[in-house]
């Protein structure tokens, strides 16, 4: 253990000085974020200004506060009244944090890979190097976090120092690992460096400006973008004596999500025995992203056309149950698991082939049978929130839903990663699983028995026939890398 | 001198695609401990495919490869850290290869003077020249005392004498029992190598 933390300890230490070795790091580390605060302080004017802190709303309306305390807080139009200059202050501080940690993030990773791959060959863990990287970038991103509280304080006197300096710390850290996600997937590093740019700029340094959001029609997508969290946290904090408790969640999750991504993309770019995943993770971003699109445009048509409400006895005496919720999500998880479950990858082909041949056929009968029917009211609780964003995501009035694909696509993968895994656990968590999705459709009102009555056939037949097919078209001669491309993109002589 | 008698090194029909481009179809070879092999081809005949799947760093779509000890990989390109010392990437590979730091000092002292660039060891490696580059390159494949050696046009841009301190190394490896595979195109010398494969074609041509 205490040599592991070594090697973690002296990889850290070795990076973060190539690192910042660059006089570009150093720049960008100490000058920028005092050159964005000059900036500021040269062309914003020191005057009182209108807007909507986001967040205070909610934890007003969650607390139940009395009125007293909410006519004390806001203006009668629901704003809060707060000096221009020190608000851009605060805001551009975190919009400058986010973009110098996603910078140096994308720095620590792309030019790197190579070197971290020799590293990993070397003997290093991918893990280890992974831990090493993190370490770096959460010194730099504490050290900016700390240094743009530091350098605003002649301006703004914060209520909370901790909580503006969190605010800035969340920012870079979401945004830090969102730039080792980019470092780890674009392949130039000027599609990198713009992408980068194009994130930071659209999100952090403009949307999320609480001017701009005071205003927006689109608060809902404002608040769902990774900048909304850590600018709320540094303005409240910054400027009112309120706890803000509604974005510890949001910040949370975008930090966890954040991480998560970059490390295993990061990951599995690295490790020498992980390219084959890397290949078929690239393969099925690239499935899931046709997918939905032609299922999307079989279901706008069809719910144009005459629908048909099958819904019988047995699905009125259904009740909806909000927590299969989780399962029911689970659906797209399975494809994802399977990369790391897989040995012969030749059955992830026929999985992909099977896929193709389940929503070919689907779609004939989607569009010969479009089906309609009333979704029940929903609550305010966590599961029936995300249940609501999946109806209104749904066609309407209905269409694609006999056979279910959610059914179908689960029992498929069930069969592709059939005796795949090193115990043979996995395969009956893996069926049961797929059993609880099947059954999660009817319980959260997604789909009526018949559906997924019809569903795992059509999972299961898909499969037996993509089988056959691609056992015929492809040699045993090939890899299964060579064969899909073969598969799908057939030679022309 | 090592103990391998039988081959260190095997594949078994290996094959390789990028796409729809088929660079190794089907490669079979051995190697055994005290040999000195050159594989050599042409530009794009899969060469230096070749030796990263042999090293672990790529996977074959088919086929496979048995390792029978301790491997020291040297890539054609110089794969280093741009902003490290020479000493800081022997101290990270001497981590990476699990080296006590006494035994990591001997070896690094030894690489150095035998490659002639001690005197370049607190230089970052963005103020190297190329062939100081090179020679680091071949070092960190080194480091750890392999007991099997694949390198990739190992001596690009080295100068006369450090080629020769490279002979000199490959000779003393392959007399204590090492398995040097090499990727080459300097044949002038091909009596110094005991097998020499040559790729065509994504096969070893017979």
């Amino acid at each position: 253990m205490r040599d592991r933390a070594r090697r973690v300890f002296v990889a850290a230490r070795l990076l973060m000085k190539d690192l910042l070795r660059r006089r570009i790091a150093l720049l960008l580390l100490f000058v920028v974020p005092a050159l964005f605060d000059a900036v500021v302080l040269a062309t914003t004017a020191s005057r009182q200004i209108d807007v909507v802190l986001g967040t205070l709303v909610e934890d007003y309306v969650a607390t139940d506060t009395s009125l007293d305390k909410l006519a004390a807080a806001f203006n009668d139009d629901g704003t809060r009244t707060l000096d221009e200059r020190k608000l851009s202050l605060v805001f551009l501080g975190v919009a400058a944090v986010s973009f110098l940690a996603c910078f140096l993030a994308f720095n620590l990773v792309h030019k790197r890979r190579d070197v971290d791959g020799r590293l990993v060959l070397a003997g290093y863990r991918a893990w280890e190097v992974l831990l090493a990287k993190l370490v770096v970038l959460l010194s730099l991103v504490g050290l900016l976090a700390v240094y743009e509280s530091l350098i605003l304080s002649p301006w703004v006197v914060p209520q909370h120092f901790g909580g503006l300096t969190l605010g800035f710390f969340f920012g870079g850290l979401i945004y830090g690992c969102l730039g080792m996600l980019v470092g780890a997937l674009v392949r130039g590093e000027l599609e990198g460096v713009f992408l980068i740019v194009f994130l930071t700029n659209i999100d952090a340094g403009w949307l999320q400006n609480p001017i701009y959001f005071a205003h927006s029609e689109s608060k809902s997508l404002i608040r769902a973008l990774p900048g909304y969290a850590p600018i709320q946290l540094a303005v409240v904090s910054a400027f009112t004596d309120d706890a803000p408790h509604g974005v510890w969640t949001r910040a949370a999750v975008w930090s966890v999500v954040a991480l998560a991504c970059s490390l295993i993309a990061f990951g599995l770019r690295i490790a020498p025995s992980q390219k084959l995943v890397w290949h078929y993770a690239k393969v099925l971003v690239l499935a899931y992203a046709i997918w939905i699109g032609t299922f999307e445009l079989v279901g706008r048509y069809a719910a144009t056309l005459h629908t048909h409400d099958l819904t019988s006895a047995l699905d009125r005496a259904t009740p909806l149950v909000p927590a299969f919720v989780w399962p029911y999500e689970a659906c797209y998880v399975m494809p994802l698991v399977s990369l790391f479950v897989m040995k012969d990858w030749h059955r992830f082909n026929i999985a992909l082939v099977a896929f193709v041949v389940a929503n070919l056929t689907a779609f004939v009968v989607y569009l010969a049978l479009p089906i309609a029917y009333v979704r029940p009211e929903l609550g305010q609780s966590l599961p029936e929130k995300i249940l609501a964003m999946e109806y209104a995501a749904d066609f309407h009035p209905g269409a694609n839903k006999l056979p279910s694909m959610h059914v179908a696509m689960s029992w498929i993968m069930v069969c592709a990663m059939w005796r795949q895994a090193r115990h043979r656990w996995v395969d009956f968590v893996l069926a049961a699983l797929a059993s609880l999705i099947t059954v999660a459709a009817v319980f959260v009102k997604q789909h009526l028995w018949i559906d997924v009555i019809f569903g795992v056939p059509w999972g299961f037949a898909a499969y037996a026939i993509a089988s056959a097919i691609y056992k015929k078209r492809v040699s045993p001669d090939h890899s299964a890398r060579q064969a899909l491309v073969r598969f799908f993109v057939p030679s022309k002589a | 001198m090592l103990a391998f008698v039988t081959a260190v090194l095997a594949a078994e029909n290996v094959h390789k695609s990028y796409g729809r481009k088929h660079v190794l179809r089907g490669v079979s070879f051995e190697a055994k401990a005290g040999q000195l092999i050159a594989i050599l081809g042409e530009n794009g005949s899969g060469k230096s495919t070749l030796l990263r799947i042999l090293a672990g760093g790529d996977e074959s779509d088919l086929g496979s490869v048995t390792r029978g000890g301790k491997l020291g990989y040297c890539p054609q390109e110089q794969v280093l850290y741009p902003y490290l010392t020479i000493d800081e990437h022997l101290e990270l590979f001497a981590c990476a290869y699990g080296l006590q730091p006494d035994v990591a000092k001997k070896r690094g002292d030894a690489l150095a003077e035998r490659f002639d660039f001690a005197r370049h060891r607190t230089e970052i490696v963005e103020q190297l020249s190329g062939g100081t580059r090179q020679k680091l390159n071949l070092a960190l494949a080194l480091l750890h005392d392999p007991a099997i050696v694949l390198l990739d046009e190992p001596y690009a841009g080295f100068d006369i004498e450090s080629y020769r301190a490279f002979l000199s190394w490959a000779d003393e490896a392959k007399a204590e029992g090492r398995c040097i595979v090499l990727i080459t195109h300097l044949v002038f010398d091909e009596e110094r190598f005991d097998v020499v494969l040559r790729l065509k074609g994504g096969k070893i041509d017979a």
